[in-house]
This record gives C-alpha cells, sequence and structure tokens, in this order.
C-alpha cells in the first residue's frame, strides 16, 4: 500500500497538468486580487455594506446564482485581510474548480494513456490502487489551499497599502475545514472520473458543480421534501458543495461537526464506489 | 511444482451473448515460448488480459503457479504483460514511466531503471518525451515496464504489430535474450505464424475463441514438412502395406489423407503395392506447406483473413 501511495505521489509530482494547473491558479488569484482592490476603491459605502452582508451571509440572495462568485467579506472602512480573500475564494468555490479539474485529468490519466494496464495485474489488490489515488489527491488538496494561501498573501502585499492576515485561529479552523470539504470534493470528482471513464463528459460535469448547477437539482429536492409537511429543509445544506458555500468564517462547534460529518460521508461513499467499480470492471 | 506454469480450464469470456472466448484449455510449460497465434478479432487479447488480471473470466479457471481462484492473487506480482499498445504517459520519459511502475515495486535505485533501458536498448534516449518516440522504442519501453519486477511470465500481445522489420528484429532478439538469460516463461500472440516461428517453442492456435490446437515446434515443423501425401478410401488398410514396405515416419491424417516422412523417392513403389493389395490410390504426391498456409488452412482459408 506504502508503494502505491508512492508511486501515486511521484506520478503527480511528475504530471505536467500539477503545474499547469497551479500556474493558472497562481496567476488569477493575482489577478482577482487586483479586481478585488479596484473593486474597494470605486464602490460607495452602501455597496460595500451591501457587498458585506451578501458574503457574510447576512442577507440572503433572492435567486440561485450560477457560475462562480467571489464576494469579500471585508466590513466598510476596515482593510481587506488575507483571510478575507481565502475566505472568498474558497467560498466562491474558485480553488474547488482547479482541485476538481487537475482530479479528473489525473484520475483519468492512468486510464486514458493505458498505463494502468501495466500495473493493475499485478497487485494483490485493484481497489488499493483506488486508495493511493485518493491519498495523493489528499496532498495534492493541502497543497493547494497553502499554496492558494501563499499566493493570496503575496497578492495582498502587493495590491493593499497595509497587510493584514485577519484572526488567526478562526483562519486555521477555517482552512482546516475547507481542506476536509475540498478533498471529499475531489473524491466525488475522482469517482465520476472512475464510473464515466470519460474526460470531456467528467470534466463537464464537475466543472457545473461548481458553478453551482446542483441548485437546481436541489431545488426540486426541498419542494418535493416540503410537500411531506419539511418546511426548514434545504437538501444543500447536507451537501459537500453547500458546506464549501455555507461555512461562516467563525465556525461554531456545530459547523465543525456538521461540516466534517457531510464530508466524510461523501468521501466513504465517493471511496467505496470507486473501489468497487475499479476491482470489478475489466480493463 | 505443477507440470505446467499456466493453466486454463474451460476459459471462458462471454459480451452480451457473444463468446469472444470459449472454452479455451491451454498449458504452457515453464521456460517455453509460447506463440498464442490467431488472426484479428480470434480472442487472443481477451484471452491474455484474463490471464494477466486485468479481465475477469466469465467461467472457467485459471491456474498460475499451482494457485487458483482466490490464491492467484498471491502470484499477480509474478506476472507482467505488454496488452494491446503500450501504456505510457506521453509526456514523460522512459525513465519516468519506468520509474512509476518501479515505486510500485519498492524499487528505488536509479541503477536498476538505468539497467532495464539498456536491456530494452533504450539507455541513450535520455530526457526525450515518449510521445515522441517511434513505435518501435514504445513497444521496447512497453516490454522493459513489463519487465520490472522480474516477472516469471511475461505476456505479450502483438508486440511486432506495426513494426518494420528492423523492430521486428529487434523485438525478436530481445525476446530470446530474456528466455535465455532470464529463464523467463513467455507467451507471446501474433497473427504472423512466420514471425513466431522463429522463437515459439509451442504454439498454441486460437480462432473465433476457440483453441483448434496446441503443438511443440517440433510438431509444427512435422506438420509443415516435405511429405508423401497419400489420398485414398480406407487409411487403415493401407497401413500394414506401409509397415511391410518398412515406413516408419508416417501419420493418418484423416479419412482420407495419410502423409509418410520419409524415403520421398520411392511414391511410385508405394502406389504399386497398395494396388497390388487392392487399395484404390486416389492420389499419391509429394508436397509441403508454408507455416501461414498450416494456419490459413487451419483457420478456414485465407478469404477469411
Amino acid at each position: 500500500m506504502l508503494n502505491m501511495i508512492r508511486m501515486e505521489l511521484y506520478r503527480m509530482f511528475r504530471t505536467k497538468s500539477f503545474y499547469v494547473v497551479s500556474l493558472i491558479l497562481m496567476a488569477s488569484i493575482v489577478f482577482t486580487t487586483s479586481l478585488v482592490e479596484d473593486e474597494m476603491k470605486s464602490f460607495t459605502k452602501e455597496e460595500l455594506q451591501e457587498q458585506y452582508e451578501y458574503a457574510t451571509g447576512q442577507k440572503e440572495e433572492e435567486q440561485v446564482n450560477f457560475g462562480l462568485t467571489v464576494t469579500t467579506p471585508t466590513e466598510p472602512g476596515k482593510d481587506v485581510s488575507v483571510f478575507d480573500l481565502f475566505y472568498a475564494n474558497l467560498k466562491g468555490k474558485f480553488i474547488a474548480l482547479f482541485i476538481v479539474i487537475f482530479t479528473v485529468l489525473y484520475s483519468s490519466a492512468d486510464m486514458t494513456s493505458g498505463f494502468i494496464k501495466n500495473i493493475a495485474g499485478q497487485v494483490r489488490s485493484r481497489g488499493n490502487l483506488v486508495v493511493a489515488k485518493a491519498v495523493a489527491l489528499f496532498v495534492y488538496v493541502v497543497l493547494t489551499i497553502l499554496f492558494f494561501a501563499g499566493v493570496q498573501s503575496v497578492s495582498n502585499m502587493i495590491f493593499f497599502d497595509s497587510f493584514v492576515w485577519g484572526p488567526w485561529k478562526e483562519f486555521l479552523i477555517y482552512g482546516g475545514l475547507q481542506i476536509v470539504l475540498h478533498f471529499a470534493y475531489a473524491l466525488i470528482a475522482m469517482c465520476i472520473t472512475i464510473l464515466l471513464r470519460n474526460n470531456v463528459i467528467s470534466m463537464l460535469i464537475v466543472v457545473c458543480m461548481c458553478m453551482n448547477i446542483a441548485g437546481m437539482f436541489y431545488g426540486v429536492v426541498d419542494k418535493v421534501v416540503g410537500r411531506f409537511g419539511i418546511k426548514e429543509f434545504h437538501a444543500i445544506n447536507y451537501t459537500v458543495g453547500g458546506k464549501i458555500l455555507l461555512l461562516p468564517m467563525n465556525a461554531t462547534g456545530k459547523d465543525v461537526w456538521t461540516c466534517c460529518s457531510v464530508a466524510m460521508a461523501f468521501l466513504i461513499v465517493a471511496l467505496f464506489i470507486g473501489i468497487v467499480v475499479f476491482r470489478k470492471r475489466d480493463i | 511444482m505443477a507440470e505446467y506454469l499456466l493453466k486454463t480450464d474451460h476459459l471462458t469470456k462471454q459480451f452480451g451473448r457473444r463468446k469472444a472466448v470459449n472454452d479455451v484449455s491451454l498449458h504452457v510449460k515453464k521456460g517455453a515460448i509460447y506463440g498464442f497465434i490467431g488472426r484479428n478479432g480470434a480472442g487472443k487479447t481477451t484471452f491474455l488480459k484474463m490471464i494477466s488480471g486485468l479481465s475477469k473470466p466469465t467461467y472457467g479457471d485459471i491456474e498460475l503457479f499451482g494457485y487458483k481462484n482466490e490464491e492467484l492473487k498471491n502470484v499477480r506480482s509474478r506476472i507482467s504483460c505488454l496488452i494491446e499498445n503500450p501504456g505510457l504517459y506521453g509526456s514523460m520519459s522512459a525513465y519516468d514511466n519506468l520509474a512509476i511502475k518501479c515505486k510500485l515495486f519498492g524499487m528505488d535505485d536509479p541503477k536498476y531503471i538505468e539497467k532495464i533501458l539498456e536491456t530494452v536498448g533504450l539507455s541513450e534516449v535520455g530526457k526525450k518525451k515518449t510521445k515522441q518516440f517511434s513505435l518501435g522504442m514504445k513497444q521496447r519501453l512497453g516490454i522493459g515496464l513489463a519487465l520490472v519486477g522480474e516477472p516469471d511470465l511475461l505476456i505479450l500481445d502483438e508486440p511486432i504489430n506495426g513494426l518494420d522489420p528492423q523492430g521486428i528484429a529487434e523485438i525478436r532478439e530481445m525476446i530470446v535474450r530474456l528466455k535465455e538469460e532470464q529463464n523467463m516463461t513467455i507467451i507471446i500472440s501474433s497473427h504472423i505464424l512466420e514471425e513466431l516461428s522463429k522463437i515459439a517453442t509451442h504454439y498454441g492456435i486460437i480462432h473465433e475463441g476457440s483453441l483448434l490446437q496446441e503443438l511443440t515446434r517440433e510438431e509444427l515443423m512435422l506438420r509443415c514438412s516435405e511429405r508423401m501425401e497419400i489420398k485414398l478410401d480406407a487409411p487403415k488398410e493401407a497401413l500394414p502395406i506401409l509397415d511391410r514396405l518398412g515406413f516408419k515416419n508416417y501419420q493418418v491424417i484423416d479419412k482420407h489423407t495419410i502423409y509418410v516422412y520419409e524415403r520421398l523417392g520411392e511414391s511410385a513403389q508405394v502406389n504399386m503395392e497398395l494396388a497390388k493389395a487392392g487399395i484404390l490410390v486416389k492420389g499419391i504426391g509429394i508436397t509441403s506447406e508454408e507455416l501461414e498456409n498450416y494456419f490459413l488452412n487451419l483457420t478456414g482459408g485465407a478469404n477469411h483473413a
């Protein structure tokens, strides 16, 4: 098992897409930070207040927005901290988008290249190859979020007059929870890729996941559940994508518990499906 | 240790209603180079995938190194394969492709990878990406990947497909070298019997999913060698006459044919003696068969190729 993990990590660090995706992520963060700096200067106090309320969930949007939205949660009159933009980009699934794109490329590379034929017959359990891939993806998610935090810090230094980290404790708890949620998201993407064995369709699905297209489906589920008399049910609260979106900056003990539970549930199901399919299917 | 390194028992693979491999019972001895011959679509790749553990049989058993069923996973690491095209990461070098597989086997020594590159004649390629390799180089790297972990059984599916004559010769030499130096048992499939005949010690001929024949190199050569072919209605009645004439090396092929492999210049005398005994000879002559024709005749003629 350890050898499989070493093999997957070696492969991951030798994959061109690992560096290409990271470079594009870096460029995008620098670019969005420059846009935020423009916004903060050009917005009126009312607009900044409204943006703050939307970003922190104090005010709910009347309609479901499709696509990526990065809304800064900085209180009017205060400096934009690294944590503010770290929160905004993770909540907007901007980082998740890069993570799932890489996951699809990485998870399918051994199948599309045919390399899997060189190894799948020689291992005691094919399912372990999926587990090793999941471990490599965990390392990738941790590295990507750390890399993102680093790039965001540098971008803040470049574009804003004063450099502010934000509250350390909340920052660490929020970052840790988002790592767990993004890892679960990556495993869902890996599971889809293994199931479909088609790069284009898998990519399309995972990008749609990040663009909140599933919101339409959640709306239907809520209505159906509502007909059974449960009025306050919101399916989005029980999904990984929903948790990424709704996790507050100052997470409470309950937030930690629900995030970890939802992430673990999806993580285990995705991994289980991936292992079973990969073991049963002919290569 | 079992007599056979690999034995399959009524191995079958069914896709929907079609049986790609049908009831194949095949036997491979240790140290053999087993030529697995069949036309395109005969079921070679499907069969080899089952042996390699890449595909599950619909029914039937595989016995490898004396292990069967669930126990097979204990010996999976001793089998290696190159099935269809070599599976390579195009944006990586030959070294990196090998290094990935070496990690799986816990082999970190760069010298080991260099040794494999040398074995397959790719020690000079440096950091060139494999997508820039020629087909022959890719095939050799595919074999190199199969050699990682020093398998006891090497399965090569159409390794000479699409190669130029020089490429074919290089692969052939490499296979012979592997058998001689590392005492590997090798199964090599092809639809070109002529090429296999230069290296294989045993043969299995598969057609439309069924194994038609298993024979040794000697048996195949005998069947294709120059011979006296006697066509008649009752071969059994002719055998005492052949014995009386002192013939020892002959074979009854079917209900109308006897092959005699010695004293080929005496066909007139044989004809006369059989006639004297009241046996009607419909035809007698000297004939031989090209390997390729032997295969084509066995699998239904050239028009089906």
